[in-house]
This record gives C-alpha cells, sequence and structure tokens, in this order.
C-alpha cells in the first residue's frame, strides 16, 4: 500500500509501514552541491531500496554529512536532486526521520527522555496518550523502559544516542537517516548499537541509510555499501554485502565473505584517497 | 575587500540617522531641540580647545584615576580571594550587600567623610566599578583547570610564578569582561558625582548649562560626553584585543 | 554519569536527607563556608564598624554607630514617608523594567535573527550603550519636569541595552542541531517556539534581566537623589541636607537591601526555572 500523497489520514498514519520491498524507495539523481567555488559533491547517482539497509563510507571531509543534509532536505543540491518516492525532496520530508551523531545536543536537555521522543509526534497525533503510547513503546524497543522519567544529561552516551534513535523509530519514518551515529562511543556500546540497529530494522520493517568512517561497521549492518570517494565527492562503488539476514558480531565478522567485501570496500576507498593527493 | 563591506555595512544606519537628525532640525523652533547644525557649531566653539582643558580634562583624569584604583584593588583583591575561598565564601554576603546598593545610595556616606572634593569623586569611582573586576578575578582565578596547577606543582612554581603565569592568564579573559561594565560604570558615577558638588568637569557642565538654560551648551556638553565614553571603549577594546590575543586565536 | 541529586524522575527522587547530604558535600567540595563563617563575619565587621565610630579616629558625629543606626532605622520604619518612599521607588523601577523588556526583549530578538540587521545596528547599540544616560537627566528634567515619565524615561535609556543585547546573543546561540531536529521533525511554528525558543533563550533573557534590573534601580534612584523625583533618592538627599546621619545610613542601607532583594530574586528565578541548563547545574562554564 503506497501513499503518494502528502495528505495521509490517521488510519493510514497508524498502520505499519508496509513498502514494497525491493522498489526504489530513495533516488539520488544527478545530485551535486557547491558551497560558492568549492564544490564538495558531483553528479551522486543511487537508488535505496524499500526495506534495505545501506551504509556510506568515504574518507574524512568527503562530504558525507554535506550529503546527509541534501538527502533529508535540509540543503538545497546545486545540482540535480533527490526524490522520495517520485517526490522530489526540497524540506525535510514526512516519512524520514534522522539520527545525529552529537546526541548530547541532539536532543533537549529541559525536557526528560519521554518528552523528547514525544515531540515529534506532536504534529502527527493529536491525542496525548496515544503520543506517550508510541514514546514507550519505542524506549521500550531501545531498552530504556526504565529511564523515561530522567532527563538526557543524566544519561551514559549510550543510553542518550538510544534515545535519539528512540524518538526516529517513535516517529514511525519509512526511511532513517543515521550520520555517524556510533562514533562517539566507546567499542562496546558501539557492538550494542549496531545490533539494536539491526534487531529494530528488522522488527519494524524500516529501510535504514547510515553513514560511517567505520568499514567493519559498514560491512557488518548493510545490504548494500556505497563506497565515495575523489575529490569533489562522487560513488566509487557500490558493494552487495550478501551476508544473509541473520548478523552476529562475532561469528559474521569471521566469514571469509566478511573479510573480502571488507578488504574490496578498504582498497577502493585507499586508491581513491591516493588518487586524491 | 570584505572588510570594506563589513564597514559599510555598520556605518550606513548611523550616517543616515545622523543625517535625518541635522536636516529635520533645522528649521526646528523647540527650545529644548535646537538645530543639530547650530549644536555642532556651538560643541566647535566651546570645546576645542579651552573646553576641553577647562571640563573635559578633569572628568577625563578623575574617570581614569577612579578606574585605575578599581583594577588595582579588583584585581589584586580579585586575586587573593580566589586563592582563599573558605574566607571568600564568608566574607560573601557583605561583598554581595555593597555590591547590590546602588552606588548613588553610597554617595551621602562618602561626601560625609571625604567632602565634595577630588577625592570623594575619584573613590567613588573606583568603590562602584571595582564590582565586576573584582567579581570576576575571584571567579577566574577559582575556574583554573586543577590540572594546570599540578603541572605548576612538578616544575615547583612559587606562589608569584602561579600568580603571574597561571592565574592572572586564566582570569584575563574575564577580568576585561568585568573591566569593560566597570568603564560603563565609572561613566555614570564620575557624571553622578559631578553633577552633585563640582566646580568642573562635564557632570558639571551639563547640569549647569540647563541651570542657566544653556540649551546649546548643555547639548554640545552631552555629544562631548558621548564622544569620550566611545574613545575610552575604544581604546580600552585596543588593549583587551592585544593582551587576549590567544584567547581570541583559541576561540574563533 | 552520577544521577544529579535532583532528577525528577520518580523512581529514584532521593529522600530530602539524602539531598541535603549531598548538597551539603557539594558545597563542602567547592571550599564552601558553613552559614555561621558568614555569620561571624558579619558580626565581625559590625564590630569594626562600632569601634571605629567610638574611636577617636574619626570625628565625633561623623560616624553613627550601628546600634544608633539601627535605632534610627527602626523609627523610621514607624513613619508613613520611610514606606511612601520606599514603595514608590519600586514601583516606579518595577514599570521601568517592565518597559525595558517590552522594547528590549522583542527588538532583541529581531535583530539577533537577523545577520544584517545585527551589523547594522552594533555601532549604535556599541555607542548609546556607552553613553552615561544620567548626562540626559538634566535634557530629561526639562522636557518632563520631577514626573514618574521622567523617571521612566531615564530608566529606559540607561536600562533597556543589557536586555536588548542578551536577546540578540540568545537567538544567536540556539544550538543548530536543535534547529535541525526541530526541521526534519516538521514542528510546527507554535510548537517550536514553545519547545526550542523559549527553552533555549531564557537563559540568556533572564540574565539579561539581572543586569536591567541593577541598572534600572540605579537609575530610579539617582533620578530621585539628582532630579528630586519622590522616592528612596529623595529622601536621602533630604537627610544628608538636614545633617540627620543616621537616617542617612539607614536610608543607604534599605537602598542596598533593595538591591539585593533584587539581585537574590532574579538568581532564585533562574535556579527554579533553568535547573536543567548546563550552565546553572554547574556543568558548564558560561
Amino acid at each position: 500500500m503506497e501513499n503518494q500523497e502528502s495528505g495521509k489520514t490517521m488510519e493510514q498514519l497508524n498502520e505499519p509501514i508496509l513498502q514494497v520491498v525491493g522498489e526504489d524507495l530513495l533516488t539520488i539523481d544527478g545530485l551535486g552541491k557547491s558551497y560558492g567555488t568549492n564544490e564538495v559533491l558531483r553528479n551522486l547517482n543511487v537508488s535505496v531500496r524499500a526495506g534495505e539497509f545501506m551504509c556510506i563510507v568515504g574518507p574524512s571531509g568527503a562530504g558525507k554529512t554535506t550529503l546527509l543534509q541534501c538527502l533529508s532536505g535540509l540543503s538545497a543540491p546545486s545540482a540535480g536532486e533527490v526524490r522520495l518516492r517520485d517526490k522530489v525532496i526540497n524540506e525535510p520530508p514526512e516519512e524520514m526521520a534522522i539520527v545525529f551523531q552529537d546526541y548530547s545536543r541532539s536532543l533537549m536537555p529541559w525536557m526528560s527522555v519521554l518528552d523528547n521522543v514525544m515531540l515529534p509526534l506532536r504534529n502527527k497525533i493529536k491525542s496525548k496518550s496515544e503520543r506517550k503510547a508510541k514514546a514507550m513503546s519505542a524506549l521500550e524497543e531501545v531498552g530504556l523502559k526504565n529511564h523515561v522519567g530522567k532527563y538526557p544529561w543524566q544519561l551514559s552516551g549510550g543510553m542518550q544516542q538510544r534515545v535519539a534513535i528512540a524518538r526516529a523509530l517513535a516517529y514511525e519514518p519509512a526511511i532513517v537517516l543515521m550520520d555517524e551515529p556510533f562514533a562517539s562511543v566507546d567499542a562496546q556500546t558501539r557492538a550494542e548499537l549496531e545490533d539494536l540497529t539491526l534487531k529494530v530494522k528488522r522488527h519494524l520493517g524500516i529501510t535504514v541509510l547510515l553513514v560511517t568512517h567505520d568499514i567493519d561497521e559498514a560491512v557488518y549492518l548493510s545490504d548494500r555499501v556505497l563506497v565515495l570517494g575523489g575529490s569533489p565527492t562522487g560513488v566509487v562503488d557500490l558493494v552487495e554485502t550478501n551476508l544473509g539476514e541473520e548478523r552476529d558480531q562475532i561469528t559474521t565478522k569471521s566469514t571469509q565473505r566478511f573479510a573480502e567485501i571488507r578488504t574490496q570496500v578498504y582498497q577502493q576507498i585507499r586508491s581513491n584517497t591516493i588518487k586524491v593527493s | 575587500m570584505k572588510r570594506a563591506k563589513l564597514v559599510l555595512w555598520e556605518i550606513w544606519l548611523p550616517i543616515i540617522l545622523v543625517a535625518l537628525w541635522l536636516i529635520l532640525s533645522t528649521n526646528s523652533v523647540s527650545i529644548y531641540f535646537p538645530p543639530l547644525a547650530e549644536i555642532l557649531q556651538r560643541t566647535w566653539d566651546v570645546w576645542f580647545f579651552d573646553g576641553i582643558v577647562e571640563n573635559l580634562l578633569p572628568s577625563l583624569w578623575r574617570i581614569l584615576a577612579g578606574l585605575f584604583f578599581a583594577v588595582v584593588v579588583g584585581v589584586g583583591g580579585g586575586v587573593i580571594l580566589g586563592m582563599l575561598p573558605k574566607f571568600e565564601e564568608s566574607i560573601r554576603p557583605i561583598l554581595e550587600f555593597l555590591r547590590a546598593t546602588p552606588g548613588v545610595a553610597l554617595l551621602p556616606i562618602a561626601i560625609i567623610f571625604l567632602g565634595l572634593g577630588d577625592n570623594m569623586k575619584i573613590f567613588m569611582i573606583a568603590l562602584a566599578s571595582m564590582w565586576p573586576i573584582l567579581l570576576n578575578a575571584i571567579d577566574g582565578v577559582r575556574s583554573v583547570e586543577p590540572i594546570l596547577l599540578r603541572v605548576a606543582e612538578t616544575y615547583r612554581f612559587n606562589l608569584k610564578d602561579r600568580i603571574r603565569f597561571i592565574y592572572l592568564p586564566n582570569a584575563a579573559p574575564q577580568i576585561f569582561a568585568g573591566a569593560r561594565i566597570s568603564i560603563a560604570i565609572a561613566a555614570v558615577v564620575m557624571v553622578v558625582t559631578e553633577m552633585i558638588g563640582s566646580a568642573n568637569g562635564l557632570g558639571y557642565y551639563i547640569l549647569d548649562s540647563q541651570r542657566t538654560f544653556n540649551i546649546l551648551n548643555m547639548w554640545s556638553g552631552i555629544i562631548v560626553l558621548g564622544i569620550l565614553g566611545y574613545l575610552l571603549n575604544f581604546a580600552f577594546r585596543g588593549v583587551e584585543g592585544a593582551a587576549l590575543s590567544w584567547h581570541h586565536k583559541r576561540n574563533g | 554519569m552520577t544521577i544529579d541529586s535532583r532528577s525528577r524522575s520518580k523512581d529514584d527522587a532521593p529522600n530530602a536527607r539524602e539531598k541535603a547530604r549531598v548538597a551539603k558535600e557539594r558545597s563542602a567540595e567547592k571550599g564552601g563556608a558553613a552559614w555561621y563563617y558568614k555569620v561571624g563575619a558579619i558580626a565581625a565587621a559590625l564590630l569594626v564598624w562600632h569601634l571605629v565610630a567610638i574611636s577617636p579616629l574619626v570625628q565625633p558625629e561623623t560616624l553613627p554607630t550601628p546600634l544608633r543606626v539601627l535605632s534610627a532605622l527602626s523609627d523610621l520604619w514607624q513613619t508613613a514617608a520611610y514606606w511612601s518612599a520606599l514603595g514608590k521607588t519600586i514601583s516606579v523601577w518595577a514599570l521601568g523594567l517592565a518597559v525595558c523588556a517590552a522594547i528590549g526583549i522583542p527588538l532583541g530578538l529581531l535583530i539577533g535573527a537577523s545577520l544584517s540587521a545585527t551589523r547594522s545596528t552594533s555601532w549604535i547599540i556599541d555607542f548609546f550603550r556607552t553613553i552615561p544616560t544620567i548626562a540626559l537627566l538634566p535634557l530629561v528634567l526639562l522636557l518632563y519636569g520631577t514626573t514618574i515619565r521622567m523617571e521612566i524615561t531615564m530608566i529606559v535609556l540607561s536600562a533597556v541595552w543589557p536586555l536588548l543585547i542578551q536577546a540578540m546573543y540568545a537567538v544567536k546561540q540556539i544550538e543548530p542541531l536543535h534547529k535541525w531536529v526541530v526541521r526534519v521533525f516538521r514542528l510546527s511554528t507554535k510548537d517550536r517556539i514553545r519547545f526550542l525558543w523559549i527553552p533555549s533563550i531564557s537563559l540568556f533573557i533572564s540574565t539579561g534581566l539581572r543586569l536591567s534590573a541593577t541598572m534600572a534601580l540605579l537609575m530610579t534612584v539617582a533620578a530621585e537623589y539628582i532630579g528630586g523625583a519622590p522616592g528612596l533618592g529623595a529622601e536621602l538627599s533630604a537627610m544628608e541636607q538636614a545633617f540627620r546621619r543616621p537616617e542617612v545610613f539607614a536610608y543607604t542601607i534599605t537602598a542596598g537591601v533593595l538591591g539585593l532583594s533584587i539581585n537574590s530574586l532574579v538568581v532564585l528565578f533562574q535556579r527554579k526555572a533553568l535547573w536543567w541548563h548546563p550552565i546553572i547545574r554547574g556543568e558548564k562554564k558560561a
């Protein structure tokens, strides 16, 4: 059941997001972005399929955050366009949610965890009890059921990021963009959050587009890895991981296939950085 | 080119407003708002240069002397109190009380003890304007990163070195921020003290002109006072920029 | 991260005794002094005052002793003139501050939100901010006489600037990430104002309020003292001219207590309303 009009009814919003798995959900068409004379992105072409987990990797400074800003409608492209289900994105679309890297600054310190998660639902759901129910269920999904009354600054880094994830989930988007969401947490917490993201994606059937600089993470999490590189940045490669539905930090990462993909991605990135200098 | 553009942005509105004032007041018949052109003419006649010597220099002397003492007591006291937290917290209520009292209310007491002369004026200026410096200095000293003090310990710094190389530089940005407010307060107190008992000075001149209904003179005094205040701030900012260049570069 | 003792969560709100213990520990950690030190310091200061007053250091009758001042103060408390003057000063101050807020805050927010407006007005604001506004008192006296209008005009001319400038800063320092969040989740304008703008700017506005309140009080008393409008300042001047020294001290102390109360009120308000702010919590430096 596709919702192509923007005027949705309450019933349609509250039903689980059914996507025709495999159809193109987010289309990036000839995308370019320049700041003055500084061309950051040039001619990016890729389509994100509904229900997939795509990771974007590239060297630092490649403009990954710029790309996310264009994809989310926070920033207007200088060339080309981005479409969500055939509708051009020029402002943040209703079916999209973002998890930012700097969780401590993206959560509002004057509101409790629960209020933070409930906030985005205000323009979608009128009834407060319903908003609360959805927020509670999202917080339960990320394992924070016992901390709903606390304030963000009372929680650890990993927990704060889980709040940000819950906030995106409660919004019930079709696609979630994540901007290096686990870069600022320690390695162990990162592994937990990675698995949490996989579980949540599978459970709710959402599409995830995750930007990261960590190649292991990109290969572990995704169905396809988009490798960026060059100057100005463009698409270097799009790699299918074919690592199967079930992923596990220990077993998946010790398969040969994992090592092969990882090497491939690494080589692509490396070859590009050499080209730049 | 970019610099010029910035300057242009900052001056277009003031220029237009002054021009408007000039034009709109040309044919003014109001007693209290004479034509700007005449005011400027009078300012030129009166103040350059006899007026400067007669009234501006005394005011300038008082405010600079007062600020000097405010800085000395503020920084000195602030550093000492900053390093003695228990003592500072004990006398904090007294300090807060003195600071919160509107300076004007302390005037009569100062007059009782010091009469109406320059000493009283300089004392009041110093007393009223030292608080921002003092309190910010205390804060600046207290906020030194403990790890810096540990470094000082390993290099066996004595007290004088610690003050000079750690406490003072750390407190400097805040001291300067406080000093900026102090200048504003000092200007107000200077004018007030000159209005209530003085034979010279900008405050005296403005009030006296008003009493003798010399409106043009009164306006000229106001303008000169405004320029003086602005120049003081300008000079201060130059000093601050030079002394704190390391701080500004670091904070972007 | 340890749980702040002011946690609002029902699950782990510590009982009152625990809270007090944590607060005392925190205060002791910072090298704070217990309340009896402060009282001791005040008592010592009063003692010094008393000794100086009765010593040959000062001419007799110049410096009244603390007891003399206290007795003068309690006598004044019986008079209508005292309370009427106090009430007058407070009400004029409050009205003046309200006008400052009504003008300064909206204007500051608007100017701060626009880079070109900020640039265009920066010089003007800077210039007017540094003028000792008291210099305009003679002019305003000519225009309005010793009326409330004169006082309000003087207050606004001098005390609107901190609020204006702080409001400008407030707009500029709104966390960019928060602005993105409300855009991504497409919050309505009303919701943005209520959940983002107001909490974000409240710290700066309250600081501006504190600065403006102090300036406004100063100007109120000055306008009364020099300009002759009725109020604390006028009484102060009257007592001075009548050589009633203990009463002069009594009124000065009254003014000091008034200033202190105003300051404490604003700080208290800041702590209560902004308890979640990292600066108020003490985590970050201003």
